[in-house]
C-alpha cells in the first residue's frame, strides 16, 4: 500500500493544523522531536466533529477532495482506486494489472482516504450504538441484517437523480440535528477568525463534554457574519466553552469589536463524550 | 479473506463489547460484499469495490473503540496530552519516515509543517490521465457561480440553429478541445481488460464530438484501441444479461433492483425459437472500472437462441412500462448464456441532450442513417430551449445539475448540450447548420460477430 495512503489510514494528518485543535488545546501544536530518531506528536478528530457524514461525503458529494486532478477523472467515471494493491482473492487480477503497470495512473490523495475512512467509521458507530449514537456506550437492539442495512445507508449515493437513502431507517430516522437547547447570545466578537460569543442567561452547557455544537442566527448587520450554514453544517459547528456565558468556535470574518446583537443560538451535540481528540505518536 | 484487525491498546467492559461487535459486523458486512449479495451500484463510488471497503473498516476500528473508551469514562492512554502518553505508538518503516520528514518540508513552524504536508502529501502525482486540455476545461466549465447565466454568456446565447452567421470562434475551440482531450484522455488511461471500457467511452465520445457519424462496426471499434475490445464487449455483455434476479441487499424501490422486473433483459422477439432479441438494461451494474454502462446504456443484443431462458411467473402482470410482462405467463430471464450466443451488439450513440437518430418505418437503432434523421433530443423540450435548459436535470426529485458544481461530473453534460446549441433542430435541419465547423453528430453501432 502507499505511504500516504497509510499515513492517511493511521490518522496521520497533522490535523493539529487545524484552527479548532489550536482554540481546543490552548495553541498547543504539533511536537517534532528530532534526536537520534524522529518523533510526531500529534491530535486526530473526525473532520467534522458534529454530523453524520463528512463535507465531502454530504448530500450530492461523492468524497473525493479535488485535491489532485486525477479525482476529477475518476469522479468523472465513477472509479475509486484499489487502495491495497497487494490484496489478492476476489480482484486480484486487476490488482496484479495495476502493480504491472497496465493502469499507469490513478491515486487519490491523503485527503480523500481520511474522508472515507471517516464516513466508514462513523457509519459502524450508528450502525452497531443504540439511537443516535451520540455519546452512548450502549449496543443498540438491532439485528445483524438491520444493522447491516443501517451501514449500508450511511453509504448510499445520493445525487440528485440517483437518491437512493432510506429516510426510514437510521441515520435518518433518529433525529440526528435535534436541538438539545437554544440559547440568546448578547454580545460577539472576532479576533484571528474565531468569534466569541457572550450568552444571556447563561448557556447552561456542561463542561463535561466536548461536542457541543451550535447553528448561529442572528439577526441584523454585521452580526449575521457570524451565521452557521446549515446546508455546509447541518448540525452545527463545534464549539468550545470558556465559561458559563462564553463560547467560542472558529469562524472566518474580519475582526470585530465586542458588539451587542439579538437571535438565537441552536445547541448541538456532536460525536464526542468526555475527549475524544486521539494522541498520536509517530516515530 | 478475513481482517488484519489491528491491536487495541486499551480495554474495559464498554470498549471490549463495542469491539466484539464492530468485528463482527464488519465481518458480516465484507462477506456480503465478497458473496456480491451488496448491491454496490447505489453506494457512492469509493464504497463499492470489496477490498476498499475492507480497508476502511479495519482502519476504521482504533479510533471507534477509542472513542467508545473515553464515552466509558475510563482513565488510560490517550487522555491526556503528555508526550510518551499515547494509546497507539505508530512504528513507520525507514522509507516512510523518510516520507514524513520530506512531506513535511523540513519546517520547524507549525503552520507552514501542515500545509507543506498536505501539499507534499496530495501532489503525489503531477501527470493526470485527464489531460491537460479536458482539465483546463473542467475547471473552466465547472468554475461558475451560477449554472445558465454564465453558460449562455460563455458559451453563445445568441447562437440559433439555421444561422448563416454561426461562426463564433470560441465555440469552435471548445469542440476542437473536447475533442483532442477526450482522445488525450482515453491514450491516458492505459488499455486493459479492465479499463477498455473506460477508453472506449471517451473515444465514443471523441467520434460523436469530431461528427463522423455512420455505423461503427466491428473492426472500427477494434481499431479504436485493440482487437480485443469487440471481444471483451461480447464477453461482458454475456455475463450482464445473466445476472441473477437480486433476492438480496436494496430493494428495488430503494433502485437496487434490474430494471426489467428485476432482470437486466427484456425480451423482444424470438419467444418461439430461432435468434433472439433482447433489450440489456446496465443500468444497475455498478460503475466500476470495467463496467458497461457508461460505454452503452442500455442496448439491444442478438442472439443465436441457444442461451437457456426461463420464465418468471411472479411479477404482477403489466402491459406497460418497464415492468410488463414479455411472455405470456410473466417474464423471460437467462439462466445461461456463453458469448459465443451473442451474434449482434447494437445500439444509436446519441445524446438527449444533444442530437439523437429517429428511428421508425423500418429503420432499427444500428442501422444506417441519413442526417434527415438527425433530431433534437428529448432534453430539447421547446423550439426555445437552451442548450443550458437543456443539459440541467430536473427531475421532480431532484433539481437541477449545475455544472458549476465541480464536484458533479456531469457537466460533461453541457459540453455535448453546447455542441447542440439553442433551439430545437427543425426537421431536416442538420444538414443546414454551417456557422459550427465541429459539428457534433451521432453515430449507430452494428457489432457483429
Amino acid at each position: 500500500m502507499r505511504t500516504d495512503y497509510k499515513f492517511a489510514l493511521n490518522h496521520i494528518n497533522l490535523g493539529i493544523g487545524d484552527t479548532q485543535f489550536q482554540i481546543d488545546h490552548h495553541e498547543q501544536e504539533t511536537l517534532v522531536s528530532v534526536g537520534s530518531s524522529l518523533f510526531v506528536f500529534d491530535l486526530h478528530n473526525f473532520s467534522d466533529r458534529m454530523h453524520f457524514d463528512t463535507q465531502l461525503s454530504r448530500n450530492s458529494r461523492t468524497g473525493f477532495s479535488f485535491r489532485s486532478n486525477d479525482e476529477l477523472f475518476f469522479n468523472l467515471i465513477d472509479y475509486f482506486p484499489r487502495l491495497d494493491t497487494s490484496s489478492t482473492g476476489v480482484g486480484s487480477t486487476y490488482a496484479a494489472d495495476i502493480q504491472a503497470g497496465i493502469l499507469t495512473t490513478g491515486t487519490v490523495t491523503p485527503t480523500t482516504v481520511s474522508n472515507c475512512l471517516e464516513v466508514v467509521t462513523k457509519a459502524m458507530l450508528i450502525s452497531i450504538l443504540e439511537g443516535n449514537g451520540k455519546r452512548t456506550v450502549g449496543i443498540g437492539t438491532s439485528t445483524l441484517q438491520e444493522t447491516k442495512e443501517i451501514f449500508l445507508n450511511c453509504l448510499t449515493d445520493s445525487s440528485y437523480d440517483r437518491d437512493f437513502r432510506n429516510t426510514s431507517i437510521k441515520p435518518y430516522s433518529v433525529g440526528f440535528n435535534t436541538t438539545h437547547s437554544t440559547i440568546s447570545p448578547v454580545f460577539v466578537s472576532r479576533n484571528n477568525n474565531v468569534a466569541i460569543v457572550t450568552t444571556s442567561p447563561a448557556h447552561g452547557l456542561s463542561a463535561s463534554y466536548d461536542d457541543w455544537g451550535v447553528v448561529m442566527n442572528l439577526n441584523t448587520g454585521i452580526a449575521t457574519s457570524f451565521n452557521t450554514s446549515t446546508s455546509e453544517y447541518p448540525n452545527g459547528v463545534p464549539i468550545t466553552l470558556v465559561d458559563s456565558t462564553t463560547f467560542k468556535y472558529v469562524n472566518v470574518g474580519v475582526n470585530t469589536n465586542s458588539t451587542a446583537v439579538t437571535g438565537t443560538a441552536d445547541v448541538k451535540i456532536g460525536w464526542g463524550g468526555t475527549s475524544i481528540n486521539l494522541h498520536l505518536e509517530v516515530g | 479473506m478475513t481482517f488484519n484487525w489491528p491491536d487495541i491498546p486499551f480495554s474495559g467492559t464498554e470498549v471490549d463489547t463495542f469491539v466484539t461487535a464492530y468485528k463482527a459486523l464488519a465481518q458480516a458486512i465484507y462477506d456480503d460484499y465478497y458473496a456480491g449479495n451488496i448491491a454496490t451500484d447505489i453506494l457512492k463510488t469509493p464504497y463499492q469495490d470489496t477490498e476498499n471497503i475492507r480497508v476502511f473498516l479495519e482502519n476504521g476500528l482504533l479510533y471507534a473503540a477509542f472513542i467508545i473508551k473515553q464515552r466509558a469514562g475510563n482513565v488510560g492512554p490517550g487522555t491526556d496530552f503528555v508526550i510518551g502518553n499515547s494509546p497507539k505508538r505508530i512504528t513507520l518503516s525507514d522509507a516512510e519516515r523518510i516520507r514524513l520528514i520530506q512531506s513535511m518540508g523540513c519546517i520547524g513552524e507549525t503552520t507552514n509543517i501542515f500545509s507543506s504536508f498536505q501539499e507534499n502529501g496530495e501532489n503525489i502525482d503531477p501527470e493526470a490521465p485527464m489531460g491537460p486540455l479536458l482539465r483546463d476545461l473542467a475547471n473552466e466549465v465547472t468554475d461558475r457561480d451560477d449554472p445558465c447565466d454564465d453558460f449562455n454568456q460563455k458559451y453563445n446565447e445568441n447562437i440559433t440553429r439555421n444561422d448563416p452567421d454561426n461562426d463564433d470562434p470560441e465555440l469552435k475551440n471548445c469542440s476542437d478541445a473536447v475533442l483532442a482531450a477526450s482522445i488525450s484522455a482515453a491514450a491516458a488511461i492505459g488499455y486493459s481488460r479492465w479499463t477498455y471500457t473506460s477508453v472506449l467511452t471517451f473515444f465514443f465520445v471523441a467520434k460523436y464530438i469530431a461528427g463522423g457519424g455512420g455505423v461503427l462496426d466491428r473492426q472500427g471499434l477494434d481499431l479504436m484501441q485493440g482487437p480485443n475490445s469487440s471481444i471483451w464487449l461480447r464477453e461482458d455483455t454475456a455475463k450482464w444479461m445473466g445476472q441473477p434476479k437480486k433476492l438480496t441487499g436494496q430493494t428495488a424501490s430503494a433502485g437496487g433492483a434490474h430494471k426489467f422486473n428485476g432482470y437486466t433483459v427484456k425480451l423482444v422477439s424470438g419467444a418461439n425459437g430461432g435468434p433472439r432479441t433482447w433489450l440489456l438494461s446496465t443500468t444497475s451494474e455498478p460503475g466500476t472500472l470495467g463496467a458497461i454502462k457508461n460505454l452503452l446504456g442500455d442496448f439491444t443484443v442478438k442472439t443465436d437462441g441457444n442461451e437457456s431462458i426461463a420464465i418468471d411467473t411472479s411479477p404482477p402482470r403489466s402491459s406497460a412500462g418497464e415492468d410488463q410482462w414479455d411472455a405470456p405467463t410473466g417474464k423471460y430471464y437467462v439462466t445461461n448464456i456463453s458469448a459465443s450466443n451473442i451474434i449482434n451488439i447494437i445500439d444509436d450513440y446519441d445524446f438527449d441532450y444533444g442530437y439523437e437518430i429517429e428511428r421508425g418505418g423500418g429503420s432499427e437503432p444500428g442501422d444506417p442513417f441519413t442526417d434527415d434523421q438527425i433530431k433534437s433530443g428529448p432534453r430539447f423540450l421547446e423550439p426555445n430551449t437552451t442548450a443550458c435548459e437543456a443539459a440541467v436535470y430536473d427531475q421532480p426529485s431532484g433539481g437541477p445539475i449545475n455544472f458549476n458544481n465541480p464536484t458533479d461530473k456531469r457537466w460533461f453534460r453541457y459540453i455535448i448540450a453546447r455542441g447542440h446549441g439553442n433551439g430545437q433542430l427543425p426537421t431536416g435541419g442538420y444538414e443546414f447548420i454551417t456557422g459550427v465547423e465541429c459539428k457534433h453528430k451521432p453515430f449507430a453501432i452494428n457489432i457483429a460477430y
